[in-house]
């Protein structure tokens, strides 16, 4: 399979500084700490994590709306980490979070549509009409929407706005950052559905960013879990739902109510908060709220260990096992 | 299955879905409560006509998608409507011997956090950023008991110790935004718990929050049920959350309940096609689904007087009459209730194949 997106020790650390004038580093945040992985074409590759697990920073680094401390990232071969030439800029888009806030409250929707082919096609407006009508039906916007402007519209419409925004200049890959968690349930799954059907239709490669454990199931083909920054457990979405091996997974496949009166005690409680990731733990940083934590887990960061097919988990209890 | 069929007006005797409640009297009843926002001249019937009773030690979770009305029930009953924008039409609601829309506003303001306390969803904004959590759960002690404030702080410490916050001593004299979003609404509860109320409404109490922290609050919420005997309404539209910790639920859409019941009843057997079709169209950490189902269109902006059924837009088993007459909340099963014209109701395909 054809790698579309490598990444390499990527780190994002944010200086933490004290005093007005003289400001002096007293520390850092790391975001992002160390993060590897490849994406393939044509998969979906869902990241879920916590507030503050550094999945939004590092989706920000990979469209390039934030610099990377360092590390390497690849895109169709090609180094991406100190920006990206228009025509590789194309062929990656973004879906946001809030579909209030993404949107420019003074343009019309024909107008959003048409700024990317604007900005990076030289085309008539009779060409411009003709790429955007299609795409307005695949996302179940009729045509009248084009004249109308986007507080005319419903939060889910509006989110259908924006992914027919980032479709417009036929992306290759697609990151989306939460694009659901502001919708409600009936409005999401036609949300979770459009974008299955589109993945098909535009031959899409997906980074899903969600904290949804049953959003991520439904939508990833592999997932990646992360904690404080770091990558805890990355593997295919059966083994990883079925076989979670890491015990922050274990914990957040727990603590997630199920809607079903009849399995509440399978509910089980993760103690603690996640720390400050000013303080972050100098080992594991799952150590402090780990039930198996011991001396070494304290001290040693752990490395990815290979634990199964395509299964890499960042912890000590599996050392023994192949390093990936 | 069954039992019986009756309708359900506001005069009717309800019998209630477990034996152990049918002794005693519920300490809340409300009765045809109607909310309309008014905007240009026009009026919303953000609620219209809602009914329930709330019994000691209870948890009863109310669900439903934004604008469906849930907030608006217990906002109404709490007092904290906009004066301008919004009134109450009609409805009773009785805490015990007192009617709560009767009180004056002082009479109400012994009431409210006395014996009916709220917590609201976003922690950060609820609590006051210039004075520390400790004068905030002072306060409602000296407002509403006998209290020294040598004394009130002490109680502030041993609620804060009751709501599981690590070194109360400390935490007493820090600010709210020295606390993290699960300690903030730690501190919320235990400002909710100061007076020992006998109801606490929690409006979207852990939507803001993560999953992790989350179950904590969620378990919380069920240990102070148990060990204090506290009756708690629930807002949330997260299925899973009331599926978690409620006794009974009612689902709310376009302002009206459409189903009630014990939480079991209900996701075993919904009875009403939203109820079906939103337990439908959640994805699940427990399988995979192939397609989720959808429920068609968004929900209807209703104009007064409605004489249909306020689904039957979005329905997929919607007949002739449901556009011409609203159905009444009908019993099910015991205490099973749905508004429904259809009898049984269609099954809804577990993955969607209507889209």
């Amino acid at each position: 399979m054809e790698k579309i997106l490598e990444v390499n020790h990527l780190n994002k650390h944010y200086p933490v500084k004290k005093g007005l004038i003289l400001q002096k580093e007293i520390g850092q945040v790391r975001a992002v700490n160390e993060v590897s992985f490849d994406l393939f074409r044509g998969e979906t590759l869902g990241i879920i994590g916590e507030s503050g697990c550094g999945k939004s920073t590092l989706i920000r680094m990979l469209i390039g709306l934030e610099k990377p401390t360092s590390g390497q990232i690849r895109f169709l071969g090609q180094p991406i980490e100190n920006g990206m030439s228009a025509s590789l800029r194309k062929q990656m888009q973004m879906v946001f979070q809030d579909p209030y806030s993404s949107l420019d409250p003074r343009m019309s929707v024909q107008r959003i549509l048409e700024e990317p082919l604007r900005i990076h096609c030289k085309m008539s407006k009779q060409q411009k009409e003709q790429v955007i009508l299609p795409l307005l039906g695949q996302v179940g916007l009729p045509r009248e929407a084009l004249k109308k402007y986007p507080h005319e519209f419903s939060g889910g419409q509006r989110q259908r706005i924006g992914i027919a925004r980032a479709l417009v200049l036929e992306p290759t890959l697609l990151l989306c950052d939460e694009p659901v968690s502001a919708l409600d349930v009936s409005i999401q799954a036609q949300i979770l559905n459009l974008f299955r059907d589109l993945q098909r239709q535009h031959e899409l490669t997906l980074l899903f960013v969600s904290h949804d454990m049953s959003v991520i199931r439904y939508i990833s083909d592999r997932v990646m879990v992360m904690y404080l920054g770091q990558i805890m457990e990355i593997a295919t979405k059966k083994e990883l739902f079925e076989r979670p091996l890491h015990p922050y997974t274990q914990a957040l496949m727990r603590a997630v109510p199920v809607p079903d009166p009849e399995r509440r005690d399978q509910c089980a409680v993760l103690e603690g908060e996640i720390p400050s990731p000013i303080h972050a733990p100098k080992g594991c940083p799952f150590s402090t709220r780990c039930p198996y934590a011991s001396e070494i887990c304290r001290q040693q960061r752990p490395q990815m260990h290979r634990t199964g097919e395509g299964h890499l988990t960042a912890c000590h209890r599996y050392s023994g096992e192949v390093e990936g | 299955m069954r039992c019986k069929y009756g309708l359900k007006t506001e005069q009717t005797n309800r019998t209630q879905p477990e034996e152990k409640q049918a002794a005693s009297a519920p300490i809340l009843s409300v009765e045809g409560l109607k909310t309309y926002y008014y905007s240009n001249g026009t009026a919303a019937p953000a609620v219209d006509g809602v009914s329930f009773e709330l019994h000691a030690g209870e948890i009863v979770g109310i669900v439903g998608e934004s604008g469906c009305g849930k907030s608006t029930v217990v906002r109404t009953l709490m007092g904290l409507l906009d004066p301008i924008s919004s009134r109450r039409e009609a409805g009773t609601a009785r805490l015990g011997d007192i009617d709560l829309f009767s009180l004056r506003p002082k009479e109400l303001c012994r009431v409210r956090g006395k014996r009916i306390a709220m917590i609201f969803q976003n922690p950060l904004s609820a609590l006051d950023p210039v004075y520390t959590v400790g004068n905030q759960i002072m306060e409602m002690l000296l407002l509403h008991e006998k209290m020294t404030r040598q004394q009130a702080r002490e109680r502030a410490i041993e609620l804060l110790r009751e709501v599981n916050i690590p070194s109360p001593e400390l935490r007493v004299d820090q600010y709210p935004h020295e606390l993290s979003g699960g300690m903030q609404q730690r501190v919320m509860i235990a400002i909710a718990l100061a007076c020992n109320p006998e109801i606490l409404i929690a409006d979207e109490p852990t939507t803001a929050l993560d999953v992790t922290v989350q179950a904590q609050i969620l378990d919380l919420l069920r240990q102070l049920r148990d060990r204090l005997g506290i009756a708690v309404i629930l807002i949330t539209h997260n299925m899973g959350v009331v599926a978690a910790l409620c006794d009974r639920m009612l689902v709310m859409y376009g302002g009206v309940v459409v189903e009630e019941g014990s939480c079991k009843e209900v996701f075993s057997h919904p009875a009403h096609p939203y109820t079906k079709g939103l337990l439908a169209a959640i994805p699940s950490v427990a399988q995979d689904k192939e397609r989720l189902y959808t429920i068609p269109g968004q929900v209807p902006v209703l104009r007064l007087p409605v004489r249909m059924c306020r689904f039957s837009s979005r329905c997929g088993c919607s007949m002739p009459r449901c556009e011409q007459e609203e159905p009444p909340l009908t019993e099910r099963a015991e205490g099973h209730w749905c508004r429904c014209w259809q009898e049984s109701g269609k099954e809804v395909p577990a993955d969607g194949e209507n889209s």
